[in-house]
């Protein structure tokens, strides 16, 4: 092994990575050449002062969180339905509507009340020519329309109720799970604070006890001197 | 440990990336901070690093790759940091542990006994002594021993990290050895002022 291929590998061998094939040879050869031999004790010892350097404490208390979002936003995204856009919900009413009514106009559609039952009746040939008669309504008539239209209040006022705990029920369980996961973290900082303060303490303690012993050897070794 | 957080946090676990965090913050803030040589831009270069990595994790397909690629991050943002060049403040820390060695240059140190009450203060002008022959020496040989000395990656790992040919790293690391031996003899630092035969 020449001196110029020793230089190549002193760093290899100085860190504990060199092949074991390699490291005979490379020990045989350091034994012989006082040259290498001094070049690999200055590096050695270079190596060894740099780690005199200690590394410091930076004190970092970085956490990263789930980003919050709004009780709004939370509900939407768990019930998609309960917030459709306005302004198309609007167009798509009126444009329905305005198709209704062109509708009913070109095949003039003649609704009408009789005796309690509605009477539907259209053409595409005009109105038919029948005698007009007035419609008859009677009491019973209105009796049943409004029974009726109170079954359907009830029945939407129902459904409104419960498509309302629905919604509740999924936005407390979403805040309780938020709640849970906040205290989670919480609790994680703070058993890292008291870890921290812990080892402080404890070197504090020991540094108290360094200087005591200082003092005690201090005032022993006076009053020594001063018999 | 690594791994499994890894694992975790991209299944969604996102208290996994903190385990990742604190495994990793201070090694990643003393690579920065011997770097750069300011405490507090040191610290701001960890976080983004970490933020960094909160993004890309993903991104990682090789969990046993991480170190690499942390210090990868790391070294790039501390290299955007430095080319800002703006900043340049020296942190309580700094003035504490005597970063800037205050007024006295590495002999004045060195003559003055008052200056070394006692074995405390005395690693804390040697820390200082070493961060400023760190800086005395070219980047491309300061980062190659800071990984090596410090941080404590295989040569392999370091090139990887670098993208640079493996034995161009060995002999970075041979030159950067060698000239911070050259320095501190200049500045006719000795055994007993170190401890060791230089």
């Amino acid at each position: 092994m020449k001196c110029d291929d020793v230089r190549e590998l002193l760093v290899d061998y100085l860190y504990g990575e060199m092949d074991k094939g390699e490291v005979k040879k490379f020990e045989g050869h350091i034994k012989r050449c006082t040259s290498c031999k001094t070049e690999l004790a200055s590096l050695q010892a270079t190596s060894k002062l740099l780690q005199q350097w200690p590394d410091i404490d930076p004190k970092m208390q970085l956490v990263f969180v789930k980003e919050k979002r709004a009780l709004s936003d939370s509900l939407r995204s768990v019930v998609p339905w309960r917030a459709p856009r306005l302004p198309k919900l609007a167009f798509g009413l009126a444009t329905a509507l305005a198709s209704l009514l062109l509708l009913l106009a070109l095949t003039n559609t003649t609704i009408s009340l009789k005796n309690g039952n509605f009477e539907l009746s259209a053409s595409l040939f005009g109105r038919p020519k029948s005698a007009p008669t007035a419609p008859v309504i009677t009491e019973a008539d209105l009796i049943e329309l409004q029974r009726a239209n109170l079954l359907l209040c009830e029945r939407l006022v129902r459904e409104s109720e419960d498509r309302q705990k629905r919604e509740i029920a999924l936005a407390l369980t979403e805040l309780v799970r938020s709640a849970d996961y906040q205290r989670t973290l919480d609790m994680q900082l703070f058993g890292r604070g008291l870890e921290e303060i812990q080892e402080r303490a404890i070197r504090r303690i020991a540094r108290t006890d360094q200087i005591v012993d200082g003092i005690v050897q201090y005032i022993s070794q006076e009053g020594i001197s001063k018999r | 440990m690594t791994d499994e957080a890894i694992e975790k946090f991209l299944h969604g676990d996102i208290s996994a990336f903190n385990t990742i965090v604190w495994r990793w913050q201070k090694p990643i803030c003393n690579f920065a901070y011997r770097y750069v040589g300011e405490l507090e831009l040191a610290k701001e270069v960890t976080q983004k690093t970490f933020i960094r990595v909160y993004k890309n994790l993903h991104r990682l397909k090789d969990a046993s790759r991480f170190s690499t690629w942390l210090h990868q991050i790391a070294l790039n943002i501390c290299r955007d940091e430095l080319k800002k060049g703006k900043r340049r403040f020296i942190s309580v820390h700094d003035l504490e542990s005597g970063g800037e060695m205050g007024n006295y240059t590495p002999g004045e140190l060195r003559d003055d006994p008052n200056q070394r009450p006692d074995a405390h203060a005395h690693k804390q002008q040697l820390a200082a002594i070493l961060k400023k022959a760190l800086e005395e020496i070219p980047e491309e040989q300061r980062v190659v021993v800071i990984m090596k000395e410090y941080q404590g990656l295989k040569f392999n790992e370091i090139a990887e990290i670098l993208n640079e040919p493996l034995n161009t790293v060995k002999s970075r690391m041979y030159y950067g050895l060698t000239a911070l031996r050259k320095v501190l003899s200049e500045w006719n630092i000795q055994r007993e002022e170190l401890g060791y035969e230089m």
